[in-house]
């Protein structure tokens, strides 16, 4: 599939990453290319695990709500939200900042025409694992939040009530690709003409010691070694590359109807000009050329545009030795060879369902600032036919780029966004 | 014992619904006219029988209207232990 033509709107950002809470913190660490990567440790049955990760540093929710310029109903409804996950709880954070950022918060639009889209599945798997280990032993005494928390949508649920939304809430699931396809599923949702604004969230995946495990396991994670510095570990695109850090990210877009943008005088920072998505009938985590390159001629095509006018890709850019290659081959069969492109997980790791929804974010500000951050641990790029943001951001003027999510299980999507 | 278990669900229940804090609440007030949905309910009931260590099933609380009522039983529960 493929589609676009009517001009969907970005209107508000929010996002936390390991290098910030909110926007404007993320923005300035991307520009000066600031990381926070660590070890993270676990012991279980006498042994010691030990994972590189990039946390979030300095989040209390109640505290970071309160400083968020939105009216002081949502805040207090907001600060009285309990038995909420740390995933839910950055998902909200995301998506108040975006909201008020988009002025939504005293526009006077119609509240049945907005919609909510989750980009992400089975994203609080810390918390459900935390409650599963507490009360192993005396279920009978479990909280009956349990019940209906552990859904995803709990995200969602919890933000139509802030917000008073009354169109349609849902989460959509793409594996490491759930944060573009939230995107594209907001196009598709604006496109139908069925709702003037979607708000875009993308939760924390927060994962437990058995997925930071179970990547180990599968050789798609970093391994940590007695000679590992954290900050060495994540090198996407570099020769010494050897899997990906997992990252704390979430991030919300406002996706707005270019009519409706309009008539509230909004002005937008870029529009979502089109996608491109495949599969690769493939259930492993393998990566396809072929897939690949489809998806991002797919999105280039359906934004009208040649590929020689795109200015930047974000990649995917996982550090993943093979995903790495094969990006880079897709996108020299796609047309772009010589392109400029960075790997901002090489900045805040891998966010997984989140990933390419903050990436988008990153996209968006690159653009609206005028510059591109530079690449962490980028010294030996595995290919010279990609013009590669090295040590140092980079002054530019960017017009269309291009953002790259893959996921296991075949999934493949790409996005195009232009610059306002 | 009882009165024990009354401050005791007073406690969950500002914990559970904070806007309470602050607020004269009346023992012989029904769950209902304190504001309590049927989760605040179940949460209220399971926690406090969790800080009691009382194993007890949550449907022999049905019929409890008011922290009053609540606390009668499970004082009953507990003597019977």
């Amino acid at each position: 599939m493929s589609f676009a033509r009517v001009p969907v709107q970005i209107t508000g950002l929010g996002a936390i990453s390991p290098v910030g809470i909110g926007i404007n913190e993320f923005r300035t660490s991307l520009r000066e290319g600031i990381t926070n990567f660590s070890i993270q440790e676990f012991e279980r049955g006498g042994q010691l695990f030990r994972y590189p990760v990039a946390k979030v540093k300095d989040f209390t929710f109640k505290e970071a709500i309160g400083s968020l310029s939105i009216n002081e109903k949502i805040i207090s409804s907001a600060k009285r939200l309990r038995n909420i996950s740390a995933s839910t709880a950055n998902g909200i954070y995301s998506a108040l900042e975006a909201w008020a950022d988009a002025g939504l918060h005293d526009a006077d639009i119609d509240l049945t025409k907005v919609a909510i889209v989750l980009g992400g599945s089975n994203t609080q798997q810390a918390m459900l694992q935390n409650v599963q280990e507490e009360y192993r032993d005396k279920l009978q005494f479990i909280n009956p939040n349990y019940g209906l928390n552990f859904f995803d949508t709990d995200t969602s649920g919890a933000l139509s009530e802030l917000l008073g939304i009354r169109g349609e809430g849902h989460s959509i699931g793409g594996a490491s690709a759930s944060g573009n396809f939230a995107l594209i599923q907001g196009h598709r949702l604006i496109n139908s003409g069925e709702y003037d604004v979607v708000v875009v969230v993308a939760p924390l995946m927060e994962l437990s010691v058995y997925e930071l495990q179970g990547f180990t396991a599968l050789g798609a994670m970093a391994r940590v070694d007695e000679n590992s510095t954290p900050s060495g570990l994540c090198r996407p695109f570099d020769t010494g590359h050897c899997g990906f850090v997992y990252g704390q990210v979430s991030g919300c877009i406002i996706l707005e109807s270019g009519e409706h943008a309009i008539k509230r005088r909004k002005k937008s920072y870029a529009s979502l000009e089109g996608y491109g998505v495949s599969m690769d009938a493939n259930r492993n985590p393998n990566p396809s050329v072929e897939g690949e390159k489809t998806a991002m001629l797919k999105a280039i095509k359906a934004s009208g545009i040649r590929p020689n006018q795109i200015d930047y890709t974000n990649t995917h850019g996982t550090a993943s030795p093979t995903g790495d290659k094969t990006e880079v081959e897709a996108l020299l069969l796609a047309g772009l060879e010589g392109v400029k492109a960075n790997s901002t997980k090489s900045l805040i790791g891998h966010g997984l369902s989140a990933a390419g929804l903050v990436e988008a974010i990153a996209t968006v500000i690159q653009m609206q600032e005028g510059f591109l951050h530079p690449s962490h641990n980028l010294q030996n790029p595995v290919s010279d036919k990609i013009d590669w943001i090295l040590d140092k951001a980079q002054q530019v003027n960017l017009g269309y780029a291009l953002s790259n999510s893959f996921g296991f299980g075949g999934i493949n999507t790409s996005i195009i966004l232009k610059n306002n | 014992m009882k009165n024990q278990i009354i401050g005791l669900i007073k406690e969950n229940l500002i914990e559970i619904m904070p806007e309470l804090e602050g607020q004269e609440i009346s023992v012989e007030d029904t769950l209902v006219d304190i504001g309590a949905n049927s989760i605040d309910r179940g949460e209220l009931i399971t926690l406090t029988l969790e800080r009691l260590n009382l194993e007890v099933s949550r449907i022999e609380f049905a019929k409890a209207q008011s922290i009053k009522d609540l606390a009668d039983m499970m004082a009953e529960k507990m003597e019977k232990r």
